[in-house]
């Protein structure tokens, strides 16, 4: 194995877990919580689960009935897999990102392609853009080619995922592709910086006395830290999976799996970045257009603008408005952050700040996917069944022809304020630290914009819902 | 030019782009609001004031409104009331619209009514029961 580089920031000083929260008690204290993430079981039982779902959606994706709401493909991933990820996120941080149905194929080809490379400093330095770029190009293609009402597009962008993933896994050592380019790695991460466990190291002094360094670099049986991490200096959630590798390869047990007060990393973070506070911007622009779509006040304002402009093609329309929104809040967040920034202190301002945001856009998120999930899961369980009994769809399935409500106002109101109050109490905690670039008695832009979002937010879920059609 | 200065252009020219489509004239669409829900059901909105009516009652909608409690009798019932005003449920239902644009490409394509039922009728007759749209004679 080449020499792989640490970089210096182990040197720095770093409090004890415990002294840092009151609820940091280590899970793996708890004898069936580490058998369970030692146990050779851990993650591939899982992994090999996820992978048959997985073959089963590009099947009967590719090859059993075209409607969306009889075919497993479209209703395990979108109607269950995709409104379940967030909350997995909030409860279990990144657990999902190692039992991902790619990871078996990336390591299969990994073996035999035994690749030497780490991922290069544009990788590094750009990885963060790269994910936002293909996340908006998903979330685009899917308006365009609506993605989540057809089984085989649902099909055909799994095996573009996977096409992608095994290339880039055979071009780079570890998991480059979850790490740099996963489009659901956007906010798979940052969402997981919410999350109420954490994996550290349990001993500074332990960790900077060991020569081996097993947890990054891996022991003769265990691989090392899939997505590039050295636990001694991790500090953030955002690509810590948990797959538990350093748990396996630590000689000196320096790693806890604790508990943690949800939320507390986004503004203890260590090194805040530019990329990522994007990220965030761009996430309040793709939820706010995701539950805009659905109200009948997108239809008012498509309408406005087919007929008062000299667009007429709708997608085109959408693309420009989208494109637009992106521009525009990234452009308020701009003014907000240079009002808000000591002189010489915009960028880590902008930086510090982007994750105050994210309690906000995840309730919205939450509180969204998890009503489709009640609304729609029953229905997508019994799709999946009867998907599975009738693998070649030529059968009748029973019509559903009614209408699904598709957002209950009455518990996303008060979620979206539950987030709003959040983000709310983290700009103001991130402004406490002199590191975070604010001016003194500057917190007030970013309060101002984050009430803004929340009573937008709030606007948007009183707003009626149209009525779609499953078939 | 470097790359902060290339960035700084595209993004200007962007914005003139959409500034300059925001500002030009538009075409006043006919439509209720609830047609521009989703570019498919624009779309098909569209293609249905484009289809001569015959090629509507001519061909059944498969999407369950046979069962409705007042039932439809062909796909021309997604689309308009009873009374000629324009209909929302297709504008709610992805299936109407995806029915209508291929009986519109059978009919562009040169297909009588016969045939275009034909190919509906075979597309689409894994989805349930048909609207209880008379024969093609």
């Amino acid at each position: 194995m080449p020499a792989l580089k640490i970089k210096s920031q182990s040197q720095r000083a770093r409090p004890s877990p415990r002294a840092v929260d009151a609820w940091g008690w280590d899970l793996l204290a708890i004898k069936p919580v580490r058998r369970f993430m030692v146990s050779r079981w851990y993650p591939g039982a899982f992994q090999a689960i996820s992978l048959v779902l997985f073959g089963m959606v590009v099947y009967f994706g590719l090859f059993s009935t075209i409607r969306p709401a009889y075919n497993f493909a479209t209703a395990v991933t979108w109607n269950l897999w995709w409104p379940l990820l967030p909350l997995s996120l909030v409860l279990m941080g990144r657990m999902w990102c190692t039992i991902c149905p790619l990871v078996p194929p990336i390591e299969l080809a990994q073996r035999l392609a035994n690749p030497t490379r780490m991922p290069g400093q544009f990788l590094r330095r750009y990885g963060v853009w790269l994910m936002g770029l293909t996340f908006i190009f998903v979330t685009w293609a899917n308006r365009m080619w609506s993605i989540i009402s057809s089984p085989r597009a649902t099909a055909l962008l799994l095996l573009a995922l996977l096409g992608l993933a095994v290339v880039v896994a055979v071009l780079y050592k570890r998991r480059a592709f979850c790490r740099y380019i996963c489009p659901i790695g956007t906010f798979t991460g940052l969402y997981a910086m919410t999350a109420a466990v954490e994996l550290r190291s349990n001993s500074a002094a332990t960790c900077d006395g060991c020569k081996g360094k097993e947890c990054y670099r891996g022991s003769d049986t265990v691989g090392g830290c899939p997505l590039y991490q050295y636990t001694r200096t991790m500090d953030s959630n955002r690509n810590c999976n948990l797959c538990g590798q350093c748990i396996k390869s630590c000689p000196h047990g320096a790693v806890e799996l604790r508990l943690r007060t949800p939320g507390r990393e986004l503004w203890l973070l260590g090194t805040p970045l530019l990329g990522e506070a994007f990220l965030v911007m761009m996430l309040v622009v793709v939820v706010y257009m995701q539950t805009a779509d659905m109200t009948t006040a997108w239809a008012d304002y498509m309408r406005w603008l087919l007929g008062n402009t000299a667009l007429v093609d709708y997608n085109l329309a959408f693309t420009l408005t989208f494109v637009a929104a992106i521009l525009a809040v990234m452009g308020i967040y701009l003014l907000v952050t240079r009002w808000a920034s000591a002189p010489g202190a915009w960028r880590r301002n902008f930086a510090a700040f982007g994750y105050a945001y994210i309690p906000l856009i995840l309730a919205v998120h939450l509180g969204h996917n998890f009503t489709h999930l009640v609304s729609e899961g029953p229905k997508a369980l019994s799709a999946a069944f009867w998907s599975v009994l009738n693998p070649l769809g030529t059968a009748t399935a029973p019509v559903q022809a009614a209408g699904i409500p598709m957002l209950n106002q009455a518990w996303m109101v008060p979620l979206v304020l539950l987030g709003g109050t959040g983000s709310l109490y983290t700009a103001w905690r991130i402004s406490q630290k002199p590191a975070s670039g604010g001016g003194k008695g500057k917190l007030l832009p970013h309060l101002i914009f984050l009430l803004v979002l929340t009573v937008l937010f709030v606007q948007l879920f009183l707003l009626p819902m149209n009525l779609r059609h499953a078939h | 030019m470097n790359l902060r200065k290339a960035a700084k252009i595209g993004l200007a020219l962007i914005l003139l782009g959409i500034v300059g489509v925001a500002c030009s004239g538009g075409q006043q669409e006919k439509f209720p609001a609830f047609v521009y829900a989703s570019a498919l059901s624009l779309e098909s909105y569209r293609a249905a004031t484009s289809l001569p009516q015959e090629v509507l009652t001519s061909v059944p909608c498969y999407c369950g409104c046979a069962t409705a409690p007042e039932p439809h009798m062909s796909l021309l019932d997604c689309f308009y009331n009873r009374d000629g005003s324009y209909s929302d449920h297709a504008a709610g239902c992805d299936l109407c619209g995806k029915i209508l644009l291929d009986a519109q490409a059978a009919h562009q394509g040169g297909k009588d009514l016969k045939a275009i039922r034909a190919i509906i009728d075979s597309k689409y007759a894994v989805y349930g029961t048909p609207t209880d749209t008379p024969p093609v004679e």
